[in-house]
């Protein structure tokens, strides 16, 4: 069932309710809080994660430790807040089984190219988060953790086991390395 | 303008922050699974600390209140020698005693007489030896030096002959709980005082019994595995079951496996068997059976869409006066039982702890499906209506398994001897079906696992 599917509008309970009936252990409670945070969550999965496969891995293994460690949410905060941290995480964990002992760095060399705010207003959300996939995986985590969830590179550092200076100098490359796929799209004659 | 110095780093936050995109439909399945198997791993983990907390307290109440008294649960007859011996003494470090001689009961014209087996101790200096030994009645006890807790009887410090005496009352019969304190006088004259080196001149009177008077003393009936660690046990048992099942969807279609969930609910259990374990090396069993599970659920259907509409025809004094509609909503009900039973034959190892009149063994094993009975209705998944399966029908055939395959299973027994070759017990039992009982093209996969007690009965042969 799609998160369009998904009866959330129509499911009277609140959001509380349904945090204590996932915890009473109630498999209905447990199946809303899934279709509610599914879509949003599973565009989080996308962009940090290197395919769609590994993106639903991630997704799974997040909502199972979603449930798993539910007693440890205070209902206090956002429990999509709390939702997302935890899928963050589990993406991160993922990242680090997974990453590349070389990064990419060709793109480096490239010379910033301006983008017009309307080529990217044309491209959608799936889009954006094509081009994020397709960043290598250190720049796409440092991406993901600074420009998108709004992490302190000393954070994002702490996070990846990186130096704070490394998480810097790929936010950068990151930047670049989209700037240009954005500039290669605007040349495609579908932009013309 | 401002718009193009907007970095991408902000441009990329505000597009994809809160952007949604539908996952996958098999990723909730998926999830749903993994929490059932850790739900079912917790209740196994409970149940299995359940059981071994159990058996400990059981042990630890049976240790402290159990006296070491053993009773032969038949006389002795005059062409047999039957040695049941407590195998406590043999546990708790004393020598198993010897076996009284048939000759010596014979020889003295004793009728019939219980016969307490007493642990072999070192005879004093100026103690026959002989090979026949003493029959006592009440005999006197006292706690050894090794196991404070373990009482023997007590031997007399004076020679005491081996010749069995006739009683002067009949002895109390097997199972009398009151044990008669009566002294005994031996006669100095005994065909085998020559044999003595130092013989009584005077009848000597035998200790007094060291027993509670008025107290009953609890005879307890032990198999001796020590003297015969290999043996047939015959089980039969019965009892409740509880069935969890599990209905998750193959394919994407998830509307039929809501369906399947709204209209089947579990109901009861049953489980009954006939079993056969070898017991070796004392403390081992294979066991291996028959073992038969009912599994019984409610299938309850209504179609609110339904419609049955009916006109009658209303007639006054035989004069048709017109029609009357009736509309009836909803009027497709049905509620049936699903009932699937299932005969196996199961093989598991086992090892057995005892404590006198009881202990408990742990059993683990397989078991394979040789008969898979089945009969009901569930909606058909082509056209959404109830439809009865049983027997060979197609629909049947399609839906589920000719036989479920293997089931892993396992259980805790916790016995009491009612007498050296019979016991009742109760079982606590685990099993998990391996495979689904629906086929393979079935767009719900359909799984058990079973939780269940057995009260039965063991024979000893």
């Amino acid at each position: 069932m799609t998160s369009e599917e998904a009866p959330n509008n129509r499911n009277p309970l609140t959001e509380h309710e349904l945090i204590r009936g996932c915890l009473r252990g109630s498999v209905q409670s447990q199946r809303d809080l899934y279709e509610r945070f599914a879509g949003k969550m599973y565009a989080v999965c996308l962009r940090y994660a290197r395919t769609r496969e590994d993106a639903a891995d991630i997704l799974q293994e997040g909502f199972l430790k979603v449930f798993s460690k539910l007693e440890q949410f205070q209902f206090q905060g956002s429990f999509e807040g709390w939702v997302r941290r935890v899928m963050v995480n589990t993406a991160l964990r993922n990242y680090q089984k997974q990453r590349f002992e070389f990064e990419q760095s060709g793109y480096e060399r490239l010379p910033e190219t301006p983008v017009e705010p309307d080529a990217v207003a044309l491209l959608s959300e799936e889009e954006l988060l094509n081009l994020v996939r397709n960043l290598p995986d250190g720049y796409r985590a440092v991406f993901n953790l600074v420009a998108i969830e709004g992490y302190s590179h000393a954070e994002a550092a702490k996070m990846l086991g990186i130096q704070e200076s490394t998480s810097r100098s790929q936010l950068t490359k990151a930047r670049r390395q989209l700037e240009d796929a954005l500039a290669k799209l605007e040349r495609t004659p579908f932009n013309k | 303008m401002e718009e193009s110095n907007k970095s991408i780093p902000d441009i990329f936050q505000q597009r994809l922050q809160n952007a949604t995109v539908p996952p996958p439909p098999f990723v909730w399945p998926a999830v749903e699974a993994a929490l059932q198997a850790r739900r079912r791993r917790r209740v196994l983990w409970l149940f299995v600390a359940g059981m071994a907390a159990v058996s400990a307290l059981g042990l630890l109440l049976v240790r402290s209140n159990n006296p070491i008294w053993v009773l032969q649960d038949e006389p002795l007859e005059a062409n047999k020698s039957k040695q049941i011996v407590d195998s406590q003494f043999l546990e708790t470090g004393v020598s198993a005693p010897a076996t009284q001689s048939e000759s010596a009961l014979t020889s003295a014209g004793a009728t019939s007489a219980q016969v307490f087996n007493r642990p072999t101790l070192p005879a004093p200096p100026n103690t026959a030896q002989s090979s026949e030994k003493d029959v006592f009645e009440g005999t006197p006890t006292s706690g050894s030096e090794s196991n404070p807790d373990v009482q023997i009887p007590v031997m007399g410090t004076e020679p005491i002959a081996s010749t069995a005496i006739p009683l002067a009352e009949r002895a109390p019969a097997v199972g009398d709980k009151t044990v008669s304190t009566q002294l005994l006088l031996i006669p100095s004259s005994t065909p085998h005082s020559s044999n003595t080196k130092s013989a009584p001149s005077t009848p000597t009177l035998l200790p007094a019994a060291n027993l509670a008077i008025g107290k009953k003393q609890t005879p307890r009936f032990c198999y001796d595995f020590s003297r015969h660690p290999s043996a047939w046990l015959l089980d039969v048992y019965v009892g409740p079951s509880l069935a969890q099942g599990s209905l998750t969807s193959r394919t994407e279609d998830e509307p039929y496996l809501k369906q399947r969930l709204a209209t089947e609910s579990r109901s009861v259990a049953m489980q009954a068997g006939v079993r056969a374990s070898w017991v070796f090396n004392r403390n081992f069993l294979i066991r291996s059976g028959l073992h038969y599970e009912q599994i019984t659920e409610t299938f309850e259907y209504i179609d609110p869409t339904s419609v049955v509409t009916s006109i009658n025809n209303i007639y006054v004094n035989g004069q048709f006066l017109g029609t009357d509609t009736v509309v009836t909503y909803g009027k497709n009900y049905q509620k049936t039982y699903n009932r699937y039973g299932l005969l196996d034959i199961p093989l598991m190892l086992g090892v057995e702890m005892r404590s006198g009149r009881t202990g408990f063994n742990i059993n683990a094993g397989i078991s394979a499906n040789v008969l898979f009975l089945k009969s009901g209705s569930i909606i058909d998944p082509q056209t959404e209506e109830p439809m009865s399966f049983g027997g060979k029908t197609p629909f049947t055939e399609a839906v589920f398994r000719p036989v479920v395959g293997w089931s892993t299973t396992a259980s805790v027994q916790w016995y009491w001897h009612v007498s050296a070759r019979y016991r009742v017990f109760a079982e606590p039992s685990f099993r998990q079906i391996m495979r689904p009982i629906t086929s393979d093209r079935h767009p719900v996969s359909q799984r058990y696992s079973i939780l269940g007690i057995r009260i039965g009965a063991t024979k000893i042969f």
